[in-house]
C-alpha cells in the first residue's frame, strides 16, 4: 500500500527542523544557486549537511531543488553541486530544465522529481519525462486528483501534486512578466509577483475596471486527502520556502495529523476536520480552496483583493532552549503580557502560555518584548525547542 | 532562410496567398492559443493550391490530461499529412505524435524555458522526428550564433510580433464583464505599481493571455540570422489588416534597408523591442535579493547571533560545542555587511545566566559582549578567512 508522503517548504535550516519536527515525511529546499527563490535564505552546504542529518534522524527525507530553467554559463557550477549534495545524502532532486536532468543523470544516482515549473500536464507529458529518466512527477497545479492518478497509473511513475498554499496563476513556467518588466528572471527565481498587482483594465466596448484579475486564491486541499490517499497520490506537496515557522509548523502539523488518522481510521471526523480548517484558517492568507483538485478552476477562484496581513494570528516567536518551569523564546513579533499567546506542541493540543512574568536574559522583567531578542518565560508545560509561539491579533 | 506567416483567422486568406510566404503557420480554436480558425475553415484551407507555401499545423496549447483525451479525438479527423509539419510545445503532443505518427515531422517550439544546449539537444536525441526546434527570444544573439552551430536541426526564431508574457487556463477577464466566455475578449491592463502601461490581454476558450506592451522586433538582424545558418524566420502579425507593413517587413528581412526601416518603425502601429537579443542580464540583480556574505560560510562557525545587548552579552544560538575550558577563545566575526573582525570569548553563560562548564550545539549562549556583533552574524573559528 501506497503511504501519501507529505512534503514541506524548507525555506532555511531551522524551518526544515521546523518542518520535520511538526510531523512532514519530506522536505524540500534550495542551495544557493539553482533554484526558484533567489530571495529566499536557501542552504549552505554545511547547513545542508546538518538539515539532512537531522531530517534523517526524524524519519524526514530531503529533496533538493534545481528547478530553475538555467543558461548555458548557468550550467557550469552544476556538476560539482550535484555531486557534493549526493555525498551529503540527499534523497532527491526537484528539476525543470531536461538540461539539468542530463547533468544530474551524468553526474549522480540520485532520483530526479520533474518540478511543476515544467507544467507536467497530461499521461503523454509524463511518458516523456520518464525517457529522460525521471522517477517522480510534480504535476501542474491545473491537474486533478483523478488524472493524476491515471497518469501513475499509466506511466507507473510516482506523482506529487500540490495540496496546500500559494498559487501561480499562470501555467507555471509559462510566466515571464518579470523578466520584460523588471529584469529579472522569474524563472530563474526573480518572480517579481506582478500578478499580484491591482490593474485597471480598459476596453473599446466596456466600462473600465480596477481589479487583481491575476492574483489567484491559495490552495488547500485538506477536505480531499481522502480522495488524494485512496488514489494512491504518493506525494502532497505544501507550498511556501519564503513563509514563515509559523505557516510551515502549522501546515505539516495539521496535515501530518489528518493523513495519520486517516490512515488509522479510514475517515474523517466532521468536527476534527473543522477544527484542522480553523487551524489552518489562521496561517492562510488568501481564502483557501480546492481548486483544481476536483474540478478546473473558475472565476470563484480569483483573490480580486489587496494583499494585506490580517491572518489571526502571526509567529511571536520559537522557543529556543528548555529549561525546567521556563522556556527561552526568540521573540519574532513584539508581544506583552496582555497578548493571548500559545505554544504549537508537535503533536497534540495547543496550549494557552500564560505571561505572568516576561523576562530578558539577564533575569529582568521586561513589559514589552521587542522583535529579535530573546526572552524567557515561566512555563509549566510541556515544550520542545523549536516549538512554535503564536500570537493572537489584537 | 524560410520565411513563415501566421495565419489566424479565415479572412486573412487571400492575404496569406497574395503574400505566399515559404511556410504558412495555421492557427486553429481548437490547437492553438491565439488561433480562430473552425476545423472547417482549415479543411477548406488544407485543400487550396499553395503553390511553394508549406501549411505548418500549430499545435501550441497546453493540456491537462483530460482535455488532451478531448483534442486527441478531434486531431485523429484531421489529415496530418497533408501539412510538412506539426508544431507543438506541450510535450504531450510531441510524445503523442511520436507514437502515433512516427514520421510526422515536428517543428518542437522550445521558446519557453530552454535556455542551454544541453536542454534543446536532450529531447532531440529521444525524438528523431523533431525537425526543427522553434528558439527562445530571451536567448542572446551571441547564445543564439553558438546554438545555430552545434544544432543538426533546423532552427526558427521569431522576428517581428507579439511577445507572450503569461498563459493561465483560467478565464480572469470575463467574470469582470457582462460576457461570455465562448467570444475572445481583448482589454489593455495597466497598473500604478509598474511603470509599463497598457499590456494587451486576450481571453478567449483556452484561457487568458498577457502579451509584452512592446512588439519583438529583429527584422533589422534577419541577415545576420541567415549568415549565422537559422532556418527559419516567423513574423506572427495579424496578415489582412497589417498586409502593406508585413510585405515591407518580409522585404527588409531580404534585404535590409536603414532608411526603409526607420519608415517601418514609424508606421509600426505599437513600440518595437529587441528584448535580450543583445544582452540578457536577467540574473544580475538576484545578488541584491539577499545578503551574500553570510551564505558563503560552509565549515568552521561556531555560533549565530541572536541577540546583543551592548554592556551585557552578545547571545548566540551554537553550531558547535563551546567549553569554558577553552576560554579566552579567540574567533572571528562575520558580520552581515561582510566584515571579519576578530574578537575575544571570554565568559560562557547559557540563556538563564548561570555560569556552565560547556554548552552544546543548538544551546543559547551567553558570551561578553562582542564588538560589531549584529543579529545574524556569525562566530567562527579563527583559522577561517
Amino acid at each position: 500500500m501506497i503511504v501519501t508522503e507529505l512534503l514541506s517548504p524548507a525555506g532555511n535550516l531551522e524551518k526544515l527542523k521546523v518542518a520535520s519536527l511538526y510531523g512532514a515525511d519530506a522536505v524540500y529546499c534550495g542551495g544557493q544557486q539553482f533554484g526558484l527563490r533567489a530571495a529566499s535564505d536557501n542552504f549552505s552546504l554545511q547547513e545542508l549537511e546538518e538539515g539532512i542529518a537531522f531530517a534523517h534522524a526524524h524519519g524526514t527525507n530531503v529533496y533538493v531543488v534545481l528547478n530553475a530553467f538555467l543558461h548555458d554559463s548557468d550550467l557550469i557550477e552544476l556538476p560539482d553541486f550535484v555531486e557534493d549534495i549526493e555525498s551529503l545524502g540527499v534523497d532527491a532532486v526537484i528539476v525543470s530544465d531536461s538540461g539539468v536532468v542530463e547533468v544530474v543523470k551524468n553526474h549522480s544516482k540520485l532520483p530526479i522529481h520533474l518540478s511543476t515549473q515544467a507544467s507536467c500536464l497530461n499521461r503523454y507529458s509524463a511518458q516523456l519525462w520518464k525517457k529522460h529518466g525521471v522517477s517522480r512527477v510534480v504535476l501542474g497545479r491545473e491537474v486533478s486528483i483523478q488524472e493524476a492518478a491515471e497518469i501513475k497509473k499509466i506511466t507507473g511513475l510516482e506523482v506529487e501534486i500540490f495540496v496546500h498554499g500559494s498559487m501561480c496563476m499562470a501555467y507555471s513556467g509559462n510566466c515571464v512578466i518579470s523578466n520584460y518588466t523588471q529584469g529579472r528572471d522569474s524563472n530563474r527565481g526573480g518572480c517579481a509577483h506582478s500578478c499580484r498587482f491591482e490593474y485597471s483594465l480598459d476596453s473599446q466596448d466596456q466600462e473600465k475596471k480596477n481589479a487583481y484579475f491575476m492574483s489567484s486564491k491559495d490552495l488547500q486541499g485538506i477536505r480531499f486527502l481522502k480522495d488524494c490517499v485512496d488514489l494512491g497520490i504518493d506525494s502532497l506537496k505544501v507550498e511556501g520556502r519564503m513563509k514563515t515557522h509559523h505557516y510551515v509548523g502549522t501546515i505539516s502539523k495539521v496535515y501530518s495529523e489528518a493523513l495519520k488518522f486517516y490512515r488509522e481510521h479510514g475517515h474523517f471526523l466532521s468536527d476534527q476536520m473543522l477544527q484542522w480548517e480553523a487551524e489552518l484558517g489562521k496561517v492562510s492568507g488568501r481564502d483557501g480552496g480546492a481548486w483544481n483538485m476536483k474540478e478546473a478552476a473558475e472565476s470563484d477562484s480569483i483573490f480580486n483583493k489587496r494583499e494585506t496581513n490580517e491572518e489571526s494570528h502571526n509567529l511571536a516567536g520559537v522557543v529556543q532552549q528548555v529549561f525546567d518551569n521556563e522556556i527561552v523564546i526568540e521573540v519574532r513579533k513584539a508581544f506583552d503580557r496582555n497578548d493571548k499567546l500559545e505554544l504549537i506542541p508537535f503533536q497534540g493540543a495547543i496550549q494557552n502560555l500564560s505571561l505572568s512574568r516576561i523576562l530578558s536574559l539577564n533575569g529582568l522583567d521586561i513589559e514589552r518584548t521587542n522583535p529579535g531578542t530573546l526572552v524567557r518565560i515561566p512555563f509549566n508545560g510541556s515544550a520542545s525547542a523549536m516549538n512554535i509561539i503564536r500570537i493572537e491579533n489584537r | 532562410m524560410k520565411k513563415i506567416l501566421v495565419l489566424k483567422q479565415f479572412k486573412d486568406l487571400n492575404a496569406a496567398i497574395a503574400l505566399a510566404p515559404d511556410e504558412l503557420l495555421v492557427e486553429t480554436k481548437l490547437l492553438s492559443r491565439t488561433g480562430d480558425l473552425s476545423l472547417a475553415e482549415l479543411f477548406l484551407i488544407m485543400n487550396q493550391d499553395w503553390g511553394e507555401t508549406n501549411l505548418i499545423l500549430n499545435w501550441d496549447i497546453l493540456m491537462t490530461d483530460k482535455i488532451m483525451g478531448t483534442i486527441i479525438s478531434e486531431v485523429e479527423k484531421i489529415p496530418l499529412e497533408k501539412f510538412a509539419a506539426i508544431r507543438v510545445q506541450d510535450l504531450g503532443a510531441l510524445e503523442w505524435l511520436s507514437l502515433v505518427k512516427p514520421v510526422c515531422p515536428i517543428h518542437l517550439n522550445l521558446e519557453t524555458g530552454h535556455h542551454n544546449i544541453v536542454a534543446i539537444k536532450s529531447h532531440l536525441d529521444l525524438y528523431p522526428s523533431v525537425t526543427r526546434v522553434v528558439l527562445s527570444q530571451e536567448l542572446e544573439s551571441s547564445t543564439l550564433q553558438e546554438y545555430l552551430k552545434e544544432l543538426k536541426v533546423e532552427t526558427e526564431l521569431m522576428v517581428l510580433g507579439q511577445t507572450l508574457l503569461f498563459y493561465t487556463p483560467r478565464h480572469l477577464v470575463t467574470p469582470l464583464y457582462e460576457s461570455s466566455e465562448e467570444n475572445s475578449l481583448q482589454v489593455l491592463a495597466t497598473s500604478e505599481e509598474s511603470p509599463h502601461k497598457g499590456f494587451p490581454i486576450l481571453e478567449n476558450r483556452h484561457g487568458t493571455f498577457m502579451f509584452n506592451i512592446k512588439d519583438h522586433c529583429l527584422i533589422d538582424h534577419a541577415v545576420e540570422l541567415k549568415e549565422w545558418g537559422m532556418t527559419a524566420i516567423r513574423i506572427d502579425f495579424s496578415i489582412e489588416e497589417h498586409f502593406e507593413l508585413i510585405k515591407i517587413a518580409m522585404d527588409l528581412c531580404e534585404s535590409f534597408d536603414s532608411e526603409r526601416f526607420a519608415l517601418f518603425k514609424t508606421k509600426y502601429p505599437r513600440q518595437l523591442s529587441k528584448a535580450f537579443y543583445r544582452s540578457n542580464k536577467s540574473d544580475v540583480l538576484f545578488k541584491k535579493l539577499k545578503n551574500a556574505h553570510l551564505g558563503s560560510i560552509d565549515q568552521g562557525v561556531l555560533g549565530a547571533v541572536v541577540e546583543q545587548r551592548k554592556e551585557h552579552y552578545t547571545a548566540l544560538k551554537l553550531k558547535s560545542e563551546i567549553k569554558k575550558g577553552d576560554l579566552p577563545l579567540k574567533a572571528k566575526l562575520l558580520t552581515t555587511d561582510g566584515k571579519w573582525i576578530e574578537v575575544s570569548v571570554k565568559s560562557l553563560r547559557n540563556a538563564k545566566g548561570e555560569d556552565v562548564e560547556s554548552l552544546q550545539k543548538d544551546d543559547i549562549a551567553l558570551v561578553n559582549p562582542l564588538r560589531k556583533a549584529s543579529v545574524k552574524a556569525l562566530l567562527c573559528k579563527e583559522e577561517l578567512n
